[in-house]
């Protein structure tokens, strides 16, 4: 796994009954930070579930989730229309979700509301992910989607949430996690990965963590991960230059996670056999992974052996 | 779930000598067989109405608090309705009487200004005086675009009504002179009673047990609750101006003698029910801080600002804070210290004061 995995797996489970929650997912979860998450199960209704799997029913159908979502003062949902849409869940106990919003497809009667995938809305379009594209609409809607964007990587991008700046995460059932510049219309930085399939993953940018729900056989399950890398790989250290006597040297190391991944910020310990001295005797890594010391060589060089390891401080 | 705060007697039955007429002595006039027991000879069947009536008393007066309902009784004619009436402040029983409509009363709501309203089995909803008749005034379901009444608020100076139209999981907000529908708001499921706050606003119980908040003037939620203290979906509420308290009454599912109800009184404000598991939010390494999460949630979810102790048992750990106040969304982020690798347990705790 690249992402560092910090707790969980945590059981979904109806705290007001302690039963587990149902596997059948009746939409398309949505993840709000200070909330939790919006969690659609057929035949049961919409849950809110904290991080630790804590669910709370907030709606009798899973279709009151798609109703919950049409702002107040719009049309009645007894009333067809072709999508039920909202930038605000105002209607709803006090849930400003802004933020990420949902759509759902053409109602009849007042029953049989089909929830589609995350949508988010931006200023001056509606954009979505779909099989490694990002699809944009426009705000009236008066169009389908067009790509915008594509990636070849996220091919099962699924999830949407917000991020900082002019950025929202994309989260890819077969465990992959992009940013996309909505400005730029590309994706940025480093693609990471919990290396695990998944039924969502979405970004808490209050608290700087990932969430992440799976299939846990008897049940749903949720997971939170870090967003660093766990060290999985540490390359063997080498020096910049041959080593000579009475020379000073910088000796590097890089550590890695499991898919190559750079691991930043990991503290390393080095230590050192045979003459000469090392220092210092920790360091940390930088962005790329590398962490780095300076080895020391005596002036009176015999035919004595030098051996210089490093480990991740856990 | 809320902090319970009130807890009325129960609606006491009529004794044999309490009930009229000498029916019980004709065979014939047997309805109810079931109902036989020491003090027996009737049950509460269905709550129809609470509200309260202490507003305008004298300080010296703990003022009343009101349910109205149907019993079904042994003998003939089978069922009577009647008005029970409780100390607002200690509980206790006080008077009952007769309640007002008779065989056609449906349901009673008060309106914003303590006004009673009558919903009739006919469909409409007559305003009553201060002598429980008929004040003339009645309005009709069709007016405001529905078929039947069913949950309703009448707020006659803000000239609105909220009410629960034909369709499940909506409440309309309407214009009462007018009927002109103002805001459509969803809720999760089936509204069952609204009952007025103050100013604009009132508190809307569904089905579900969730109570929210409304501003009906602007349309607004202000919060929800989940109240858990309530069973089914056959419950009233009311708001106690006097005393700050949500009232509420709910008729058993099976009603028979054994299963005496009263009015319950909660405090609006929300009790933390469950403690998230600490989730840890940097990656753990020793000789390091780390920042964890602490969440307190009520029973919808929600969550609830107070305070936790956090301590932390073992070696290995550190929890520099031993209380840390939670935000808004019930949300704290204390830092741990990590003194060396191993397992310890970090636990939290918290007081919920609650007299009931």
């Amino acid at each position: 796994m690249a992402l560092e995995h910090l707790a969980g797996p945590f059981s979904i489970t109806n705290r007001l009954t302690e039963a587990l929650v149902g596997k059948t997912i009746a939409g398309a979860p949505v993840w709000i930070d200070g909330r939790g998450l919006l969690l659609p199960i057929s035949s049961e209704g919409v849950y809110l579930v904290q991080m630790d799997g804590a669910a709370y029913p907030v709606a009798t159908e899973s279709n009151d989730y798609g109703l919950a979502l049409v702002g107040s003062g719009s049309a009645p949902s007894t009333r067809p229309r072709g999508y039920g849409l909202s930038d605000a869940l105002g209607a709803y106990g006090e849930w400003d979700i802004d933020a990420v919003t949902l759509f759902k497809t053409t109602r009849v009667g007042d029953s049989y509301v089909t929830l589609g995938r995350n949508y988010a809305r931006l200023h001056d379009r509606y954009v979505y992910p779909l099989a490694g594209r990002i699809y944009a609409r426009p705000l009236d809607l008066s169009a389908s989607g067009t790509i915008e964007a594509s990636v070849d990587t996220l091919t099962h991008g699924v999830s949407l949430s917000w991020a900082a700046g002019n950025e929202f995460v994309v989260g890819s059932s077969d465990g992959p996690v992009a940013r996309y510049d909505w400005l730029k219309k590309t994706f940025v930085g480093a693609l990471r990965t919990i290396g695990m399939t998944c039924l969502g993953l979405w970004w808490s940018a209050k608290h700087g963590v990932y969430v992440s729900l799976h299939d846990a056989g008897e049940t749903l399950a949720l997971r939170v991960w870090a967003d660093t890398v766990q060290p999985a790989v540490v390359g063997t250290p080498s020096p910049d230059a041959p080593l000579t006597v009475g020379h000073r040297t910088r000796i590097r190391a890089t550590v890695l996670g499991a898919h190559a991944d750079p691991c930043a910020g990991e503290v390393v310990a080095w230590s050192l056999t045979g003459p000469g001295t090392l220092a210092p005797r920790a360091s940390r890594t930088n962005d790329a992974g590398v962490a780095e010391t300076w080895y020391d060589a005596p002036l009176n060089a015999g035919d004595e052996e030098i051996q210089i390891t490093v480990e991740v401080v856990i | 779930m809320l902090c319970q705060t009130y807890a009325s007697e129960v609606i006491p039955h009529r004794s044999m000598t309490e009930m009229a007429g000498t029916s019980h002595l004709i065979p014939s006039a047997l309805y109810n067989a079931d109902l036989l027991g020491e003090d027996g000879f009737e049950c509460v069947d269905r709550i129809d109405g609470l509200y309260a009536a202490n507003d305008g008393g004298a300080l010296t007066d703990s003022g009343v608090v009101i349910a109205t309902g149907w019993t079904r009784q042994r003998w003939w004619p089978s069922w009577a309705r009647f008005r029970w009436e409780f100390d607002a402040e200690t509980g206790d029983f006080l008077r009952r009487d007769t309640a007002p409509g008779g065989y056609y009363a449906l349901d009673i709501y008060q309106g914003s200004g303590g006004e009673l309203w009558l919903k009739l089995v006919t469909g409409p909803l007559q305003l009553l005086g201060p002598d429980d008749q008929p004040s003339g005034v009645t309005l009709l379901p069709a007016t405001f675009g529905a078929i039947s009444f069913r949950a309703v608020l009448i707020d006659r100076l803000a000239n609105r009504i909220v009410m629960s139209p034909d369709v499940d999981r909506i409440l309309e907000v309407r214009a009462l002179d007018t009927g002109a529908l103002l805001h459509t708001l969803q809720v999760p499921s089936r509204p069952r009673d609204i009952c007025y706050e103050e100013g604009t606003r009132c508190y809307v119980l569904t089905d579900s047990r969730d109570l929210f908040v409304l501003d009906y003037l602007t349309g607004r939620w202000f919060g929800a609750v989940k109240l858990t203290a309530l069973s089914g979906d056959t419950a009233r509420i009311a708001w106690d101006r006097r005393y700050r308290r949500l009232l509420a009454i709910e008729q058993v599912t099976t009603p028979n003698y054994l299963n005496q109800v009263g009015i319950t009184g909660f405090a609006m404000r929300p009790v933390i029910t469950h403690l998230c598991a600490p989730i840890p939010l940097k990656r753990l390494r020793a000789g390091t801080s780390v920042p964890v999460l602490i969440k307190a949630v009520g029973d919808l979810g929600e969550g609830i600002a107070d305070g936790v102790s956090v301590a932390a048992t073992g070696p290995n750990l550190v929890a520099p804070q031993n209380f840390v106040a939670l935000d808004g969304a019930g949300e704290s982020v204390p830092q741990i210290q990590l003194l060396s690798a191993g397992d310890d347990v970090l636990s939290l705790s918290v007081s919920v004061p609650c007299t009931f």
